[in-house]
Parts: structure tokens; sequence; C-alpha cells
């Protein structure tokens, strides 16, 4: 059985629940009070990750920590069809885990001392949010006119795609604008139109039903 | 009262809410079912939640906070706590609008599009004045529109856009050092 050290509000766990939902695969949770609990800093929870960050994931007897890496473990391990992560496309997919961890520095960060009251420099936390969200709108942008959906080239969404995601949603939860991005809108609202998609608290998917559709 | 692109007519798109912002105003902009595309303040005239987190339903636009749906000219037509009663005098801030080469104008005022259609740049968000923008640009290739006192959104035409964006992008990040 795969174990999930996991967080409700966290966007990094919850990126790896989307793609356990996405592979359908089970797994078991042991919830971790993040705030204002902090019991990733404790000393037990520190054996099962060192940095004290969240998630990690226990599967094939083996500890994971690490979003990404997580993502990357699960797409390469348990999607046979290899959608969510295709080889022929590996350095773009590296490229934008890497950006998604950039994300986690500044724009979650941002969040963090919002919504969770941790001390740090917030206005360099969203000054350095809105480079990356700069390039990311950019990057959408010019994907959309090449007639692309998602991050990475192709027709299926990618774990670039659900590494960056969550915390791009929440970025107004750090106190950062998304109105001037009207690429990363549209994608975030593709993003959550996915069949199966399951919000976390903070995300306003509002399906539209049925009739509503053309 | 100034006309100003506030979209690109394809990026407003059937399901989709767009956010814009001209002088202060903060707008929401969709595309309803007769393929109209329009121009609101993103406030709710009931509670002030903003529009544009609510939902387009094609016929109308849904509140997402007391379910309040607002037909296409903006009159209110649902009332949920109501039990579905429409209330024709109330209406959402509707801005005189238009869509002319390929973009979308709004005027709080009298609505004076102009002559300006071309190949469109991607839209650039600049976070300096629009006055300081205008000074290093050429007028006839692009169009400015103030989002607040200290932040602006650049629109342009030009058939080479890559080099034009390369130059815009460019151009932002000196203004921007500049602080």
């Amino acid at each position: 059985m795969i174990r999930l050290y996991d967080y409700a509000l966290s966007g990094n766990c919850f990126k790896v629940r989307l793609l356990l939902s996405w592979l359908d695969l089970e797994y078991e949770t042991r919830l971790v009070d993040f705030y204002p609990g902090f019991e990733h800093r404790s000393d037990t929870f520190r054996k099962i990750n060192p940095l004290g960050q969240l998630p990690v994931i226990e599967i094939d007897g083996q500890l994971i920590r690490d979003a990404q890496a997580i993502l990357i473990y699960l797409a390469t391990t348990r999607d046979p069809l290899g959608q969510w992560c295709p080889m022929d496309r590996i350095g773009p997919i590296y490229q934008w885990l890497a950006f998604a961890d950039s994300i986690t520095g500044t724009i979650s960060a941002a969040r963090l001392h919002d919504a969770m009251f941790f001390r740090l420099d917030v206005d360099k936390a969203r000054a350095g949010g809105v480079q990356l969200l700069r390039i990311l709108d950019d990057h959408l942008w010019f994907a959309e006119w090449a007639g692309q959906d998602w991050i990475i080239a192709g027709e299926h969404p990618t774990i670039a795609d659900i590494a960056c995601f969550p915390y791009v949603a929440l970025a107004e939860e750090g106190g950062i604008d998304l109105a001037p991005y009207a690429a990363i809108q549209r994608w975030t609202d593709r993003f959550m139109r996915l069949p199966g998609f399951a919000p976390m608290a903070g995300m306003m998917p509002l399906p539209l039903p049925k009739e509503a559709r053309t | 009262m100034s006309t100003y692109i506030v979209a690109l007519d394809r990026e407003v798109l059937p399901e989709g809410l767009v956010r814009g912002r001209m002088d202060t105003a903060e707008l929401v902009i969709w595309r309803g079912a007769s393929g109209s595309v329009h121009v609101w303040e993103d406030r709710c005239p009931h509670r002030s939640s903003r529009l544009s987190a609510g939902r387009n339903m094609g016929a109308y636009l849904e509140d997402p906070y007391h379910g309040w749906r607002f037909a296409e000219d903006g009159t209110v037509i649902h009332v949920p706590a109501e039990g579905g009663k429409g209330h024709p005098e109330i209406s959402a801030h509707v801005l005189a609008s238009a869509v002319t080469g390929g973009f979308v104008w709004a005027s709080a005022g009298v609505l004076e599009t102009g002559d300006f259609a071309g190949p469109p740049l991607r839209p650039l968000h600049f976070g300096v004045s629009a006055n300081r923008v205008a000074a290093e640009l050429d007028p006839t290739k692009t169009r400015i529109t103030p989002w607040g006192a200290a932040a602006c959104m650049v629109y342009g035409i030009d058939p080479d856009a890559m080099a034009a964006h390369r130059m815009l992008t460019a151009l932002r990040r000196r203004l921007e050092a500049a602080g």
C-alpha cells in the first residue's frame, strides 16, 4: 500500500493527491499537522524527512520526498500509457518541474506569510513570483498561438502542468494579483475542467453544467 | 472619458471570464451565447463580490456569492434567495464597448474606437505608469490602457510579432529597473 504524508492545505501535497487520483491508485494518508502544529519540524517527522518538508511518499519499500520527485516516480512507474511523463519530452518536463520548485520558493512563500503567518520577506517573495508568472504566461500565450493547451506540447497534460498548477492557482492567497496573466487564467480554467479534477480549499472551479456547454 | 482596449477579441472565450482593468475600474469581460462581448465593472451590485470569480453560462453570468444571474444586457434575471425572481430594475455596471480590428474596446463615457487594426502582439503588463510607457512607443502601433496609477497594459500591432514582443519586453525591463 502506498502511504502519503499529507497536509490538506499544502499545494505540494495536493499535486501528489491529484496524480494519485488520476492514476487511479489506492493509498493511505498520514496527516501531518503543518499549521498550526508545525509537526513537520518535529524530531519524529524529521526521521521521515530530514528537511522537515511535505509531502513524503512511502512506496515500493522506500521513502521518497519532494513533490516533483514523487510526481516523476509515480508517472514513470504507475502510468502504463506514459501520458503524464512522456520520455520523448523529458528535457522540457524537468525544466518545468524545476520551475515549479521556484514557484514554491516565491508564490507559495508569500501565501505562507499571508495565510499562515510565516516570517519571511514577503515583498521579495511576491516580486519573485511575478517574474515567474510573467515567464509562464508568456510561455502559455505562445503555446496557445501554436495550438497547444498545455505547458508541454502534446494532446495530454503532463506532470509539468500538475507541478506548476497549485500555487499559481492559489497566488491571490499570497497577495499576488492574477488579473495581468490572461493566458495563465485560460490554462487554469482548462486544467480545472479536466475530467476527475477535484479542487483543494481556495480553488473555485465552478464546473459548467451541461446545458451551458456549446 | 477615454476609450481603451481591454482585451483581444479572440481571447474572450465562450465559456470563460476575462479580467481586465481601465484606469481605476476593475472589469469582467465575457462573451455571451449571442456571440456578443460584454464589458462590465467586476462588482456584483448586491454585495460587490467579484463577478469574474463566477461563471459564464452563455445566456447569463452567475455571481459566485449568492448566485444572482445577469442577462447579457446586464439586468438581474434570477435571484435564488427569492425563488428565482428577476429584478429588471437592477443591473451590473455595463460599460460602452465594441469589437473592432481584433480588439475589445470599452469606455466609461462615449466610445471612440478609432482606426487601429493589424496582427496583434501579445498584450504586455508593465509595472510603470501609462504615461511613462507612452513616451517610449509609437502611437500608431500601440495602445496603452492604464491599470491603476502605477501600471498599464500595452496592446500592439506589428507584422513582426516576435521582434516587437522582444522589444517591448526589453523596454519593460528597462523602465521597471529605473523605478
